[in-house]
């Protein structure tokens, strides 16, 4: 009798235990999930390629797609700005091999809205932007162009 | 027990959470999507800095992720926000070494040179300056410097963050204002932060629908406009009642939100 008294005892305990941890671990959850940030918070960026080639002619657009993802530990949302190239005070900008400067209105679409720059963009998501450099009756632009196009996550 | 199940539980939550953003490095991620030759891999963390009084330091963790040392610069900027075709857009303006008010915040060091593949660059902020009643904001953003190995081969793309710093003043409001705004047969809510510290949404919603706002983050004294979206504005007039839920980060502590509501009632 004692003995499956035991046996009942241990069985509501353990019950009694699961009860606990699910209920700790849905608090656990619950709390995390809907703080969102923490101290630790952080995304990256994945799937950027390190280069690519801006070769440009008359009158011929040119779109560069790119895929890449951004990782974040929340699920807030953030900006994510495409520096501008022509931005001559951080040193970025697209020169050919003459030293002319590419004209060009980055234009990038998907999610991202067009001639902005910068949009609103909701982590743990795949986004695909197209760069493109439009057509231009300008002279001298055809070549290949070198330079850096920046992608910042701004918190 | 139960305390020790929740301390176990979230140890492993900080962990998973911690592991998360991995860098492009490998093969396929999760998302589906073949990963790519990448950039110089690099996050940080925390991504936000609030000091409450002048002489306070906090620490940037910047950690390199790929397989290739890592060069970075950091430029301290000041944080605004601008009222441009009818949105409230925000700007960078740099700080320049000569210019005639001393920055609020000194960052130590900004150039960043062979941080390892997979280690962390430490990097201190110094909250030199408080003012009594106005909130200081800045931006310091991080960049890779690329390799000039690299430069002659093609366009380089690069991977950057900014992250929020802010110095509390002295003396401080917290407040803000939500009202209706109909203007051109448009309805509005005017979202306003009429305190001297930055307020920080995570969602707005108008009756139970999630608003899009410019700015999530408002500046002191900066206001922003919604448009509310037609469902909403049909219902507005019959039912003459606005039910608008706000989620907010609190001012010193963004790991926790606070949820407020306000009903407004449209004349």
């Amino acid at each position: 009798m004692l003995h499956m008294n035991k046996n009942i005892l241990i069985k509501v305990g353990g019950l009694l235990l699961a009860c606990s941890i699910k209920l700790a671990w849905s608090e656990i959850i619950s709390q995390n999930f809907n703080t969102k940030l923490t101290v630790d918070s952080t995304c990256s960026l994945e799937g950027m390629p390190d280069v690519v080639d801006v070769v440009t002619s008359l009158n011929t657009e040119v779109r560069i797609p790119l895929s890449f993802s951004i990782k974040c530990n929340f699920d807030d949302s953030i900006t994510l700005i495409v520096d501008s190239p022509q931005a001559k005070t951080d040193g970025y900008f697209l020169v050919d091999d003459k030293g002319n400067l590419l004209p060009y209105s980055l234009v990038i679409n998907s999610v991202i809205q067009t001639k902005q720059k910068q949009t609103v963009v909701q982590p743990n998501n795949a986004y695909q932007v197209d760069l493109v450099f439009p057509g231009t009756t300008m002279k001298n632009v055809a070549g290949k162009y070198t330079g850096v196009i920046s992608f910042v996550i701004n918190y | 027990m139960k305390k020790k199940l929740c301390l176990l539980a979230s140890a492993f939550y900080m962990g998973a959470a911690l592991a998360a953003p991995s860098g492009g490095n490998s093969a396929k991620s999760n998302t589906g999507l073949e990963a790519l030759p990448t950039s110089n891999d690099f996050y940080l963390y925390p991504i936000q800095f609030i000091f409450d009084s002048a002489g306070k330091i906090q620490t940037v963790n910047i950690v390199n992720t790929s397989k290739l040392n890592l060069n970075a610069q950091i430029n301290l900027k000041e944080y605004k926000q601008d009222f441009r075709n009818g949105k409230l857009v925000e700007s960078m303006a740099d700080i320049l070494a000569t210019s005639a008010v001393r920055p609020g915040v000194l960052i130590t060091p900004v150039v960043l040179t062979n941080i390892p593949g997979a280690q962390k660059q430490i990097v201190r902020i110094l909250a030199t300056r408080q003012e009594s009643d106005i909130e200081l904001s800045y931006r310091a953003s991080v960049k890779s410097l690329t390799p000039t190995s690299l430069s002659k081969s093609g366009t380089i793309m690069e991977i950057g963050y900014t992250v929020p710093i802010f110095v509390l003043p002295k003396n401080i409001r917290e407040d803000y204002q939500i009202s209706y705004v109909s203007e051109k047969n448009t309805a509005y809510l005017k979202i306003a932060n009429t305190g001297n510290v930055h307020v920080a949404f995570s969602k707005i919603t108008a009756n139970n629908v999630v608003l899009k706002l410019d700015q999530s983050r408002l500046l002191a004294g900066k206001w922003e406009m919604v448009a509310l979206p037609t469902s909403i504005s049909k219902s507005l007039a019959t039912n003459k009642k606005l039910v608008v839920e706000v989620t907010k980060f609190k001012l010193t502590d963004f790991s926790n939100t606070m949820i407020e509501s306000r009903i407004i009632t449209i004349n």
